[in-house]
């Protein structure tokens, strides 16, 4: 089976690019893929945080499976959960912020390849259209803390507005750094070079690997930046007000987050589907690869505190940024590696 | 494939025409924003299938994810999004006009039966194009040293160094 994807558009009798674009946003890399991650990586994260304080961690939902059912069951309960609508909060912008959000970072995951030819559509700058709708997401959420019309949710809109201009910044230079030195924007043909090369992009260029890490937690809201959400001082930020399935969308989001910028870490920087070019087995890799460094994410939270807004600020502009920078020149000293592998 | 060609077509468009006249005449500044987002999304997707794709994912960076992400930065500080500015309907009139006017010249070529003919640029064309003339790249250099320069020079300014010591007042 040369192609999972163009064997499913035969059988099924429609055009090759329709069952991609709807095969990849909707199953793998996509939305059924990532509720299966989300609900083993909280899991995870709970049972991680609860073995590092030496306490249990979930147990009484499936005790034989160490409380592994235990999100399916809060999943549940959610679902069928009253959403209660305050009565000083924007109707209409509360409702729509969680969902548009949800919606467009999700479109992110048609362009990030999950696999060889597992991919909603190909595009020569598929790395920036990937950055390009994450960064939509921060402007939804301060419609949600703006719209929800409290103290908490606001001081959390102002601080994601503030965090997010840091993160993306930095973001976009270690993906820039990476473009330079592949020579390319084309999601596919990173991979490629990296595998023609035999080397991944973190070898070649670990500075920017770390900037692209350190940013990703900072815009997923993951400890140690957690401070959009900071519950020990604002509630939940700006989701505090939610319920419900509304309350569920918007945890999601920054799962989703996290997820997509897991899934091109591994694509951009640990080679992809690297030792393998099967699409079952390379499919597999990418998916292990993204798994283990959201493992790797969500265990900072046991062993890291939360730092302060202006920390965040002044080692993201004054330390990280120049870094950035470096990241850039060690690009261009390394391009020769996989310059001449695209041009042959 | 042709239909839906022309349904994407008319979908950015109206999708320009209504962020455009919702930005002008919607009450509240985060309204204006989430309109200005859709006005700008719109832009994007005609300049995508018009061929111009890396400026569409260009204009979605810079202009949504920083320019539109700067001016939800000054609403929220300044909390100005809690008055609303008062209804008046001369502006709506206004904008739809505008609209209108703007929109017209595509619409008559849409209705003439001319579609715009697709061009490929790709940001290797546009970067040779870029490097292979020395007044550009001069250009360039000097934009980016600028920027670089700036850059360091508010980072050690004395407001910076005062925030990082006092701890800061930024919410």
């Amino acid at each position: 089976m040369a192609d999972p994807v163009a064997w499913l558009a035969g059988l099924l009798g429609v055009p090759v690019w329709l069952a991609r674009s709807v095969f990849a946003p909707l199953v793998y890399p996509g939305l059924l893929a990532f509720t299966v991650v989300a609900l083993f990586i909280i899991w995870a994260e709970r049972k991680i945080t609860a073995r590092v304080q030496m306490r249990v961690g979930p147990y009484y939902v499936s005790p034989r499976l160490g409380g592994a059912l235990q999100l399916l069951a809060d999943g549940v309960r959610i679902a069928f959960q009253e959403v209660i609508i305050p009565r000083q909060v924007e109707r209409y912008s509360f409702i729509l912020a969680p969902v548009l959000g949800f919606a467009v970072t999700a479109m992110a995951l048609a362009v990030v390849p999950g696999g060889p030819g597992v991919y909603g559509f190909r595009s020569s700058v598929g790395l920036l259209v990937a950055y390009a709708l994450l960064g939509l997401a921060p402007l939804l959420v301060v419609v949600m803390g703006w719209a929800a019309n409290n103290k908490f949710t606001q001081i959390g809109a102002a601080r994601e507005i503030l965090v997010s201009v840091a993160g993306e910044v930095t973001l976009l230079a270690s993906l820039l750094a990476a473009a330079m030195m592949y020579g390319t924007m084309d999601l596919v043909e990173i991979v490629e070079a990296q595998a023609a090369a035999g080397v991944p992009g973190i070898v070649a260029n670990p500075v920017a690997a770390l900037l692209f890490f350190i940013a990703a937690l900072l815009i997923a809201d993951r400890v140690p930046f957690d401070l959009v959400l900071g519950e020990q001082e604002i509630v939940q930020g700006p989701y505090t007000e939610y319920s419900g399935v509304l309350f569920a969308l918007t945890m999601a989001l920054d799962y989703l987050k996290l997820y997509i910028l897991m899934m091109l870490f591994a694509d951009v920087f640990l080679g992809g589907w690297m030792p393998f070019s099967d699409p079952l087995l390379g499919s597999a890799a990418v998916f292990a690869k993204t798994v283990a460094l959201m493992l790797a994410a969500v265990f900072l939270r046991s062993v890291y505190a939360r730092m302060r807004l202006d920390q965040v600020a002044s080692m993201f502009w004054s330390k990280l940024f120049p870094l950035a920078l470096i990241a850039f020149v060690l690009s261009a000293a390394v391009h020769p590696l996989y310059g001449g592998v695209l041009a042959g | 494939m042709e239909a839906l060609e022309a349904l994407a077509y008319t979908v950015s468009l109206a999708a320009v025409a209504a962020g455009s006249i919702g930005a002008i005449v919607a009450r509240r500044s985060i309204h204006i924003v989430s309109w200005l987002v859709v006005a700008a999304l719109g832009v994007a997707a005609v300049l995508a299938m018009l061929g111009y794709t890396y400026v569409a994912v260009f204009h979605v960076v810079i202009y949504i994810g920083t320019a539109v992400t700067l001016f939800a930065v000054i609403v929220m500080l300044l909390g100005s999004g809690s008055e609303p500015r008062p209804w008046m309907p001369g502006r709506l009139l206004l904008a739809v006009m505008a609209a209108a006017a703007l929109q017209a010249p595509l619409l008559v070529q849409g209705l003439s039966g001319g579609r715009p003919g697709g061009v490929r640029v790709s940001v290797r064309d546009a970067g040779e194009a870029l490097l292979s003339c020395w007044l550009c790249t001069i250009l360039m250099v000097i934009a980016i040293a600028t920027v670089l320069v700036e850059a360091v020079a508010l980072a050690r300014s004395p407001a910076a160094s005062s925030t990082r010591a006092g701890g800061g007042s930024m919410r």
